[in-house]
């Protein structure tokens, strides 16, 4: 069960590469790629290119993208889908031989010929002659390596000067419940080699648990791992190396390796964006006034300690932090997140109703916005297609309205699309991209060009 | 909300913290409740502090020095007192705030407890007041409260005799996470507010509308039980200024560098007893169990609480050197029940007289439930623990009364009986020597009644 090392480095510890050339993760089937695409929420074009590359980013036309950590392939494979028109490959690394025959095997069902597949840790990507990268993903890794500054380091070195990272390293609070449990199953297992009896005991332990622990209130998402098999045991209960930040603590790790983080990610999808707005929790209108004045780190600092249950930082992080798009510039293209994109008759039908305030809901999610209904609303709404420029969406409206009392002019247009676009882009469910970039594609897109 | 006298200044003796006990008298007594009840902190009770620090052989009408270090509002030294109250022995209070010591004088005057020595002083001062030497010190809730909890700690053992023994109550790490996270939270929150009531008043703006999600709403009961007590246990849980708590691993050393050894672990989590300390107790797969029981007494406790995970605090007997504990075939012993269960005499009897083989007691008030087997003359040896009577004693009346039986056959009867509730707490040892045990019913008689005159 066991692999030779090609490396030695102490960085690249012996014991978590053992761990995941036995237990791949997150554990993938790679038939499972003829039924649905995976995109993962920080590889989303969509919203990538609105918070990294203020919506001006071509993604078709040299757009270098590497995976460090690639694991069983979630991130590799969504960002070689949305690029398999491009002229540039994305370089997938990753030091468990077993994780990446998965994540090949998923590439080569989906047909996807434009992976760079390296066996190695990302603590060598100085010396493969790899160049600069404009993306990096790296999700759940820098947090199992011995020196997390390091690998931190190393990946900036590799990003451009304009570049942007896509990270999720666990939170501290959130996990508080699985460091207890894995410090007890460090006792349970301190005599035990052999990893599958480790995760027996680990299974037995918890069959017998008492009400009592912590980890029976664990966040949902946490619970989830347990039930998900042996693999998600062992990564989540048996891991020998894994550290988790704070806020103030996360902040100083990204500035020291001279990043900015640029966007928080919300896991707790019923919180939306505002899992990390303290402002939101606060009730008392004292507190709140007083909280509003912090700097926003402090805020979010102060949200997780409310909160108390975040178990994962999930972020984009880039060396100069990249401007907005606005919808005050009418060359952006006003598009649906993959995650709303197949409710936008539902929601159409809902601002046609005409009630002054909205409120949709996600059923899936329950993740809410609300925003203040106006006279063209649904007429612009039911225009946005992720081609048409905001001018093009206006002037249709414009025309179509023509000689009507209240007559829409671009400058009325705007005012009452503004608040709009800004709760729905709060939400993640509506993003900007500049026509000079290429179109965004969706998952049924994506599925329709599998090879049977 | 009165200031504070700016004498004795130590740079362990922090000012924050003493000025918090002088607004905030912990935790909050009322003298005129004396009149109505006795209080026994776990650690205080001669029955068993008898038993597991003195092997049952301590006589408490001979020199008995007790310091209570850390008095605050008078629970340990009451109590100590109160116990000690027909004997020629003076039990010793030190607090640093005023306002908690005048708390405590009152209820003793309430109770008409003469018998203690009142020192307004931080305990860490002791070496400078020249008190001699003591049998027993009592510290609980006090250490981890100091800046430096090793000096506070090796200053208690240089007062304690060598073969004095110490009860201590001490912060428990894992059943306090979700308090330090809030903690944390209030800092941030009450960083630029000095005024200690906007403090609060804060804190229970948070607490009112605090998110489903926060672990605070997973922690056990006696943690709400603080919150809800008002201000004062507010500021004592989430607003304390100087607050540390330990693991297993981490109060094993801590005792060991002071030169102390742990005895005995109570548990306050009455319902799981002192199995809340054993690993075995939540593990079902007997091959780990039997794995987990070779590792060191040490490391299975540290297991245990990781995996009762809501142990809020270690409350234990510590000496310089291990003590033997009394033993059930010394017939010089007299078996004594514990403070908590000497009204369940009869019913105890009852339950042996009305069953088969094995008899399974239930407490109510604590759900503790008791497996033990039945022996034929369990009930008449019973009949005969009085708390007075030696194990010789009450075999042979029992001898006396049936013929045929044999002290051996009834010995053997008894030691499963007595080591089962033992086991829960409920019975205890004291040899034939030492003071006879008085309950709580008999301290209370002494109390003048309500309205005379003092």
């Amino acid at each position: 069960m066991s692999t030779q090392p090609k490396q030695n480095d102490a960085n690249y510890l012996k014991e978590v590469r053992e761990h995941y050339e036995n237990y791949p993760y997150p554990p993938m089937n790679p038939l499972d790629e003829k039924e649905r695409i995976l995109i993962t929420v920080t590889e989303a074009f969509d919203i990538l290119n609105h918070e990294c590359f203020s919506g001006r980013r071509n993604f078709q036309k040299d757009f270098r993208a590497l995976v460090a950590g690639g694991g069983t392939g979630d991130a590799v494979i969504a960002l070689a889908e949305q690029l398999r028109d491009s002229n540039t490959e994305v370089t997938y690394v990753d030091m468990s031989e077993a994780s990446m025959k998965v994540a090949q095997e998923r590439a080569r069902v989906r047909g996807l010929t434009n992976i760079r597949w390296i066996r190695d840790s990302l603590l060598n990507i100085p010396h493969l002659g790899l160049g600069k990268f404009d993306y990096i993903n790296c999700s759940g890794v820098l947090h199992h390596l011995a020196d997390p500054d390091l690998g931190l380091q190393t990946l900036s070195d590799a990003l451009k000067d304009d570049g942007a990272m896509g990270i999720m390293v666990y939170a501290q609070y959130g996990r508080m419940s699985t460091y207890i449990l894995q410090d007890a199953l460090r006792i349970i297992n301190e005599d035990e080699p052999n990893l599958q009896t480790r995760v027996d005991n680990a299974k037995s332990v918890l069959n017998a648990m008492p009400s009592s622990n912590w980890f029976t209130s664990s966040p949902p998402m946490v619970i989830q791992e347990i039930n998900a098999g042996d693999v998600a045991i062992y990564d989540l209960l048996l891991h020998s190396q894994d550290r988790a930040y704070t806020i103030p603590q996360l902040y100083g790790f990204v500035e020291k390796a001279g990043l900015n983080i640029v966007h928080f990610f919300s896991d707790h999808q019923e919180y939306g964006q505002n899992l990390y707005n303290a402002l939101y929790y606060l009730k008392d209108e004292d507190l709140k006034a007083k909280v509003s004045t912090w700097p926003l780190r402090e805020q979010q600092a102060l949200a997780e300690l409310l909160h108390g249950k975040i178990e994962k930082h999930t972020f984009y992080a880039a060396k100069k932090v990249p401007s907005l798009p606005s919808c005050d510039d009418l060359d952006m293209i006003p598009l649906l997140g993959f995650n709303i994109f197949s409710e936008h008759e539902g929601i159409l039908s809902v601002i046609r109703k005409g009630q002054s305030m909205v409120t949709l809901q996600q059923t899936q999610t329950g993740g809410n916005v609300e925003f203040e209904n106006t006279l063209y609303l649904g007429d612009m709404f039911s225009l946005i297609d992720g081609k048409r420029t905001l001018r093009e969406i206006f002037a249709n409206v414009i025309e179509v309205n023509k000689g009507k009392e209240y007559a829409p002019t671009n400058q009325s247009l705007l005012e009452d699309f503004k608040p709009f676009y800004e709760a729905m882009n709060f939400a993640d469910w509506l993003f900007l991209r500049h026509k000079s970039t290429s179109e965004v594609l969706h998952h049924d897109v994506f599925q329709a060009r599998i090879p049977k | 909300m009165s200031s504070v006298p700016a004498q004795k200044e130590d740079a362990n003796y922090l000012k924050k913290v003493r000025e918090q006990y002088e607004n905030y008298p912990y935790p909050i007594r009322h003298p005129e409740e004396e009149h109505t009840r006795i209080l026994l902190p776990l650690t205080e009770c001669f029955d068993r502090l008898n038993h597991f620090a003195y092997s049952g052989r301590r006589d408490f009408r001979k020199e008995f020095r007790a310091l209570i270090a850390g008095g605050g509002t008078g629970d340990a030294a009451i109590a100590l007192a109160e116990q000690l109250r027909r004997t020629s022995n003076e039990v010793t209070y030190i607090d640093m705030s005023e306002t908690s010591m005048k708390v405590a004088q009152e209820r003793a005057k309430t109770r008409g407890l003469t018998n203690i020595r009142w020192i307004h002083d931080s305990l860490l001062n002791i070496p400078k007041l020249d008190l001699g030497k003591f049998d027993y010190i009592n510290c609980s809730g006090v250490l981890h409260h100091l800046a430096d909890p090793d000096l506070g700690l090796r200053t208690l053992s240089d007062a304690l005799k060598d073969d004095g023994a110490m009860g201590i109550m001490l912060y428990a790490k894992y059943g306090r996470m979700a308090v330090y996270m809030m903690q944390d939270l209030l800092r941030m929150i009450n960083r630029d507010e000095p005024n200690l009531q906007k403090q609060v008043d804060n804190a229970k703006a948070i607490l009112n509308n605090l998110p489903i999600t926060n672990w605070l709403f997973n922690s056990s009961e006696m943690l709400f039980q603080e919150l809800r007590s008002g201000d004062v246990g507010i500021y004592d849980l989430l607003l304390h200024t100087q607050d540390r708590a330990y693991s297993i691993p981490e109060l094993y050393e801590y005792m060991r560098k002071a030169g102390l050894d742990i005895l005995h672990f109570f548990s306050d989590h009455q319902h799981m007893s002192r199995q809340i300390y054993d690993p075995a107790f939540y593990l079902q797969d007997e091959r780990l169990i039997q794995s987990v029981k070779t590792k060191p007494i040490e490391r299975q406790r540290e297991l245990a609480e990781l995996l009762y995970s809501k142990i809020e605090k270690h409350t234990i007997y510590v000496a310089k050197s291990q003590t033997a504990l009394p033993s059930v075939t010394d017939l010089d012993m007299i078996p004594v029940l514990a403070f908590s269960t000497a009204s369940d005499h009869g019913s105890i009897l009852d339950t042996l007289l009305n069953n088969g083989a094995a008899i399974v007691f239930n407490q109510h008030t604590t759900g503790t439930q008791v497996i033990v087997p039945n022996g034929p003359q369990l009930a008449a040896i019973w009949m005969q623990a009085d708390g007075k009577k030696t194990l010789r004693e009450m075999y042979q009346a029992v001898m006396d009364k049936i013929e045929g039986v044999t002290l051996d056959m009834l010995a053997m009867q008894f030691k499963p009986f007595y080591e089962a509730l033992h086991r829960v707490d409920w019975l205890y040892l004291r040899h034939k020597s030492s003071m006879p045990i008085a309950y709580e019913n008999e301290m209370q008689a002494r109390m003048k009644p309500k309205g005379s005159a003092a």
